[in-house]
């Protein structure tokens, strides 16, 4: 025991183990980092309870909501299963099947009960988490970079001179999946942030969707905004005039649009280019599209899933 | 509610109307006006955070045996120091600002707060605080959240989460910050509370809130796209009208474009008087330094912000002044005539009635050192300094005392829980009964502890 984190304030020695409160059981040391020793005891036949938290998890994703209600508290002050056959089931399932998280997946989506969800209403309607919303604008921008990232440029180790008093500070942005950013403790993605993204502290089982005006702000003003809509519209300008806007539709909301969208869009684009009389009209073409695909890229149909 | 943008084009009135037959106004809202648990005395929070630790033997804390006996070894077991090589001897060290009284209540402040000194009429002051850890980071969260260790929603989440707020057009709660502070955003974080009682972040300078200045060329242009964007919504609720989330949405933008003209406003110093300007010590069209974050609290103020906070520096060159006390002057110049200012000018404009102002640092710093000559001083989280002025609170006292050196509180200790409980009090809540559920169990600002000081209470 290192007193206060000090190597050179030693206290008694410990060995390493298991917490007293879990079992206490004697880790061996010469196996490694201990990580190992830690996956088996947590998947040990006689500790269902992994199996049953990681079904869980993995039935609230297809669901919008668990067989228990509180994913991170299984304990006394957890909400109980309404469906404890089921969930004890699907655990021993996924034990059997060497906690294959694919065969799970097929099993849940194969079930009468997620084919009738969509249709009898027993998925909640849900907005995209913030990862999906910026991974969703740079693909239908035509900018998603789908190959995985190298790796940060992360400043060389022997350039470190951080502290509290001055910490390690970056961004890292890039056209690739959001999967790929870089989080950092202190200091919140100011992207992901304002989308309800993950508290960086503490596991978070489920997002909140909070609706607040700074989001709005967000969709009227944001500069890379802008550009993923203008990016859209110049894909757009690429097809023949009768296609743009069947073509949009598609793209962003997987319908066609009704033919009083197509004579609202046709409306839309004259006000804006009567005040866009200065423009050369190529220019007020591009001017008119991206503003329309803003409108297009911020509605409701798009955040939300049905 | 109020609606800048208006007319013809955004119908705010349908909005309002589908939110209103949603029938689920308060969750759709979580920050319309809430009832208090009683009568408050304060409507609002400027709560002005000093960063780095302002010892409180230099400022407010006037301790003759500490002049007197500088240079004397003690012994003390403290945290900072245990351990440390180097640190085996301790000695007093003496203040480097003189004391006297000032006001009439004759309070003793020293001359490091020259102008402040002058207001000691107007405020409470506390000299028995005390916290839980005598690290930045840990004692700025506990500050800040009550917490010493992890995560939790800062006090003006739990402020604006019990009080909701009266001005639509500007968020609940601001905090103004020229760096990142120690703990990062977690200062003002509403971790688990919902997300629009996180603090706003505020940057001194030319665009204080994100994504504030209008993009499309032209008004007219933006109102035709939000005209456009109301309408693809309003089509889409049609076959959903059960879903108030979609329709707050909705209503979103009109607070937004609402926020566009309504926060520069806020911010926007131009229309001050020179007299006013010279007040906070700042020259015309100045947008940086704390003079200009306490003259912009002062509008916030005036707006109804219900939590509006004051950070003076960051997480570097602030009041942590381990090397050379005398890097506390250069804080104090930052500071002093901006809060005797903004004291000033609450009164005068009728504010000081119902705004609570906040003062508080960390934690103090230690009446010793490790050498006879050092000439800085340590962390002391045992006993600092703090004040309340303005709204219920009683003026021109102080409460409590700390021993002959300022080591440790003696009589009627003020614990960070104790500070939040009376802060939460003079707001009408009651720190026990404001409470969120959140991993099994109900959390509060005070965790399980926490008593109104109710000496401090008018």
């Amino acid at each position: 025991m290192q007193k206060r984190g000090e190597p050179k304030e030693l206290g008694d020695e410990v060995p390493r183990k298991n917490l007293d409160l879990l079992g206490g059981e004697i880790v061996p040391v010469n196996g490694g980092s201990g990580r190992a020793q830690l996956a088996q005891w947590l998947t040990l036949p006689q500790n269902p309870l992994t199996a049953r938290v990681m079904v869980n998890r993995i039935w609230l994703g297809h669901f919008g909501h668990g067989l228990v209600a509180t994913p991170n508290d299984f304990g006394t002050r957890g909400a109980r299963p309404t469906e404890p056959e089921l969930l004890d089931h699907l655990a021993t399932k996924f034990i059997a099947s060497g906690w294959s998280v694919k065969a799970m997946h097929r099993l849940i989506m194969l079930s009468a009960a997620y084919q009738q969800a969509g249709t009898t209403g027993g998925f909640p309607r849900r907005r995209l988490e913030a990862e999906e919303i910026r991974d969703t604008y740079l693909d239908l921008a035509g900018e998603l970079d789908r190959t995985p990232n190298e790796g940060h440029p992360f400043p060389k180790e022997e350039k470190w001179e951080f502290s509290q008093h001055d910490p390690f500070r970056a961004l890292y942005d890039s056209s690739k999946r959001s999967a790929y950013l870089m989080t950092q403790r202190i200091q919140r993605h100011p992207f992901l942030s304002l989308f309800d993204g993950a508290d960086t502290i503490e596991s978070t089982p489920q997002r909140h969707a909070s609706t607040v005006p700074t989001q709005a702000l967000w969709f009227l003003n944001d500069p890379s905004f802008h550009q993923r809509a203008e990016s859209l519209a110049k894909r757009l300008l690429t097809l023949p005039g009768p296609r743009r806007l069947d073509f949009a539709y598609r793209l962003c909301l997987q319908r066609p649009p009704t033919d009083a969208e197509a004579k609202n869009v046709s409306a839309f684009r004259a006000a804006y280019a009567a005040e866009n009389t200065g423009l050369p009209d190529s220019q007020c073409e591009l001017v008119s599209w991206s503003a329309w695909c803003r409108v297009l890229l911020s509605c409701n149909e798009i955040l939300y899933l049905d | 509610m109020r609606s800048l943008v208006g007319g013809s084009m955004l119908m705010p009135g349908i909005i309002s109307q589908l939110l209103a037959e949603s029938g689920a106004p308060v969750s759709v809202d979580p920050l319309l006006p809430k009832a208090p648990h009683f009568p408050p005395k304060a409507k609002r929070v400027i709560f002005l955070f000093l960063t780095g630790g302002v010892s409180h033997i230099d400022a407010f804390d006037p301790k003759p045996r500490l002049f007197a006996d500088h240079g004397k070894e003690v012994k003390v077991d403290h945290p900072e120091v245990n351990g440390r090589p180097d640190y085996k001897q301790l000695f007093l060290k003496r203040p480097q600002w003189e004391f006297s009284p000032h006001g009439q209540c004759g309070t003793e402040m020293s001359t490091l707060f020259p102008h402040l000194a002058r207001s000691v009429d107007d405020f409470a002051l506390i000299r028995s605080m005390n916290t839980s850890h005598s690290n930045h980071v840990q004692a700025t969260l506990g500050m800040h959240t009550g917490s010493f260790s992890f995560a939790r929603p800062s006090i003006g989440s739990w402020v604006s989460y019990g009080l909701g707020t009266e001005n639509r057009n500007l968020p609940s709660f601001i905090t103004i910050a020229p760096f990142t502070p120690y703990a990062g955003s977690q200062v003002w974080g509403s971790d688990f509370l919902p997300a629009v009682h996180q603090g706003t972040l505020v940057i001194p300078g030319d665009e204080p809130v994100a994504n504030l200045h209008r993009r499309a060329a032209t008004t007219r242009m933006q109102e035709i796209e939000l005209a456009a964007l109301r309408e693809m919504n309003t089509a889409h609720l049609a076959t959903r009208a059960d879903d108030s989330v979609l329709a707050a949405r909705m209503h979103s933008f009109e607070t937004a474009a609402g926020m566009q003209l309504a926060v520069p406003d806020a911010f926007d110093l131009s229309k001050e008087s020179d007299a006013t300007l010279a007040m906070y010590g700042l020259t015309r069209g100045q947008t940086t330094g704390f003079g200009w974050q306490c003259l912009a609290a002062r509008r916030l103020a005036e707006r109804d912000v219900r939590f509006i906070e004051l950070i003076d520096s960051g997480s570097s060159n602030n009041w942590d002044s381990h090397k050379d006390m005398l890097e506390h002057e250069i804080r104090a110049q930052n500071a002093d005539k901006a809060i005797a200012g903004l004291l000033q000018d609450l009164k005068e404009r009728g504010l000081f009635e119902d705004t609570l102002v906040v003062w508080a640092t960390e934690f103090g710093r230690t009446p010793f050192n490790n050498a006879i000559d050092a000439k800085g001083r340590e962390h002391h989280h045992w006993a600092f300094s703090c004040w309340l002025a303005g709204a219920g609170v009683k003026p021109g006292i102080v409460f409590g005392e700390t021993d002959e050196y300022g080591i440790h509180p003696v009589r009627d200790p003020v614990h960070v829980n104790d500070f939040h409980a009376t802060i939460l009090h003079l707001m009408g809540l009651d720190h026990e009964r404001l409470t969120f559920r959140h991993s099994g169990r109900d959390y509060r600002l005070t965790d399980v502890a926490g008593k109104v000081v109710r000496g401090l209470l008018a």
